[in-house]
């Protein structure tokens, strides 16, 4: 591997009200990998992502994505570096069509403001094709092309976790944060999701995945992070860590052999 | 253009009730008072229907306009057009300068917020005897020439104020319909997912403010020419409130439910004079029936109710024939 750290995140730390959910945490991120960060309910992952996305602002630590800090700029200014995201809990514009909530996503790759399209002056119409196109070729690029027309609210959960992805995507980003995409979904689901992921990462996208369900994780994570009390447990490959006592006695030995067969 | 169907047929609507009632006080007078409500409402569905927000002070903005060409026309007998200029610049520096402070806050905290200007607004226009005549107001406001064309009867506003309320459903139908259309209805559905998106939720919701707040200021200079008097009730708490019962009873995030807003919320008191001294009470009792039978709004109500009732009626239709062919 190149070994070019596209994330580095080095001392990190954020607490509420005195409680550290994250505490001295530092790990890099190699272009183009899919970097999975597990841990038990409350380990701080979501708290993670946060701070990554710019939700949060941490209480200490550095951030430096491409070589730039992300500590301290407000979410809308960290989508333009290139980092996109999906929520743990649903997060969709239940008031829009699914291919607007697409559409939403391709918000920074056009430009057009309130007033050229209120008089819908020349440009609107070619860049509102554009954007269009781009958020069909997103959804179909999960799947989701025969709903395009179809409300956000009329959607089952499974597929309102892949419009999330969609959008996401529909931004181009070079960096990924899936937040437990596999929570609630079916099988049949988790499979297609797992292709999914596969898909996005060889399409150069690097992907950083909390998750859950330990047999996705095990399968397509190039490395995984375990989060233990907001800080580092272990990091490795998937076998490293299915075979780390530190964390099998963190699992209990329950989730991650069994993952293993 | 697919998009305009909705549009072209209200435009059509719009141009033949002169035509067919040319004399109709409701046409061409009252007619008139439902074009600027249509615009006001049309301009605050932006901000509180798509955008997921609230002002309860948007007379203010209204009275603002007003009260700039009133002033300046008859005090300093500049032109109209210069005076509306004057007042939509001034208007759009104000509300710029208040929505950042004010659009930080949330909720009640925001309701609070704007209705405290409003008010504050309002007692301006009282307390400033000198400039603004105070509570009996200003007249001898002069009316409006369009390059030498007088507006100089009812039937002649009717068609400047329907221009101008047409194209602001048209320009209110091309926002929502663009980039800066979802990303106000975005920051409706969820600001955090907007803000991760890369939409400047600050921003947008400001801008929004500011852009209806213009248009509310052009409507009330148009609105104190063609009443050649203004007074502070026409721009008082009771005005917002009102704009903001035209949202809602018509359906919020539906430029065509503000205007259905609008039209019914200006008809329904002129109709229910002839119930004299009960008319409020009977208002108010139709108001709360539409909201507790049609929560979504007349408007939206009625035409999903439409458009549900048309789809049982097909599927009804269907086995019917197939069994007529089997
Ligand atoms: N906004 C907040 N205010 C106070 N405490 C918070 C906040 N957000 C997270 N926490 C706390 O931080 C800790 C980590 O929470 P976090 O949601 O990051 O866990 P998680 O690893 O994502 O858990 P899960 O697997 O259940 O999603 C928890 O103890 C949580 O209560
Ligand atoms: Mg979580």
């Amino acid at each position: 591997m190149a070994d070019v750290a596209l994330l580095e995140v080095r001392g990190l730390e954020k607490s509420f009200g005195g409680v550290a959910a994250i505490a001295d945490l530092s790990f890099a991120v190699t272009e183009g990998q899919i970097y999975a960060v597990i841990g038990p309910n409350g380990a701080g992952k979501t708290t993670l992502f946060n701070m990554l996305s710019g939700v949060y602002v941490p209480t200490d630590g550095a951030i430096e994505f491409d070589d730039g800090s992300l500590v301290g700029l407000a979410p809308h200014q960290i989508a333009t570096r290139g980092i996109s995201r999906t929520f743990q809990n649903l997060q969709v514009f239940f008031n829009m069509t699914v291919l607007e909530n697409v559409m939403v996503g391709c918000h920074l790759r056009s430009s057009i403001g309130l007033y050229r399209a209120a008089l819908r002056l020349p440009g609107v119409v070619h860049e509102e094709r554009q954007v269009r196109d781009w958020a069909l070729e997103a959804l179909a690029f999960c799947g989701l092309g025969h709903l395009a027309d179809r409300s956000a609210d009329a959607l089952p959960y499974g597929e309102l976790k892949r419009v999330e992805i969609a959008r996401a995507l529909a931004a181009k980003p070079r960096l990924l944060l899936m937040d437990e995409p596999a929570a609630g979904l079916n099988d049949t689901e988790t499979v297609e999701l797992r292709e999914l992921i596969r898909r996005i990462g060889e399409s150069g996208i690097t992907v950083l995945l909390v998750e859950h369900n330990m047999g996705l994780v095990m399968e397509i994570s190039d490395t995984v992070l375990v989060l233990d009390y907001g800080s580092r447990l272990a990091e490795g490959t998937a076998t490293e860590i299915q075979n780390d006592p530190k964390v099998i006695a963190a699992y209990l030995g329950g989730e991650v052999q069994y993952a293993v067969q | 253009m697919k998009r305009l169907h909705g549009f072209f047929a209200f435009v059509a609507l719009v141009a033949m009730l002169p035509v067919l009632f040319p004399d109709n006080y409701f046409v061409t007078v009252v007619g008139v008072t439902i074009g600027f409500n249509i615009v006001l409402a049309v301009a605050l569905n932006l901000f509180i229907g798509y955008a997921g927000q609230i002002s309860l002070g948007h007379a203010a903005f209204f009275g603002m306009g007003a009260y700039a060409s009133a002033i300046l026309t008859t005090r300093y007998g500049w032109s109209p057009w210069l005076a509306m200029g004057v007042g939509l610049l001034a208007v759009y520096i104000i509300a710029t300068l208040i929505s950042r402070p004010i659009l930080k806050l949330k909720g009640h905290y925001l309701a609070m917020a704007t209705l405290g200007f409003g008010i504050i607004v309002n007692i301006i226009m009282v307390q400033t005897v000198d400039w603004t005549g105070g509570p009996d107001g200003m007249s001898g406001i002069p009316g409006l020439e369009i390059f030498g064309w007088a507006v100089d009867s009812d039937l002649r506003w009717y068609g400047v104020i329907a221009v101008v309320m047409l194209l602001t459903v048209l320009v209110s139908l091309n926002i929502i319909d663009s980039r800066a259309g979802r990303a106000l209805r975005a920051v409706h559905g969820s600001e955090i997912a907007a803000q991760t998106m890369g939409v400047d939720t600050v921003r947008t919701k400001s801008q929004v403010f500011v852009f209806s707040a213009c248009l509310a200021s052009l409507v009330g200079s148009l609105f104190a020419h063609q009443q050649n008097f203004v007074s502070p009730v026409s721009f008082d708490f009771f005005v917002s409130i009102e704009i903001v019962t035209m949202v809602v009873l018509g359906g919020m995030a539906s430029t065509f439910g503000a205007v259905f807003g609008a039209i019914v919320l200006t008809l329904l008191p002129q109709v229910l004079v002839v119930f004299d001294d009960y008319e409020i009470l009977i208002l108010g009792a139709i108001l709360v029936s539409i909201m507790i039978f049609l929560p979504q709004g007349l408007f939206v109500g009625m035409t999903q109710g439409g458009a549900n009732l048309l789809r049982r009626l097909r599927n009804r239709e269907t086995p019917a024939r197939a069994g007529a062919d089997g």
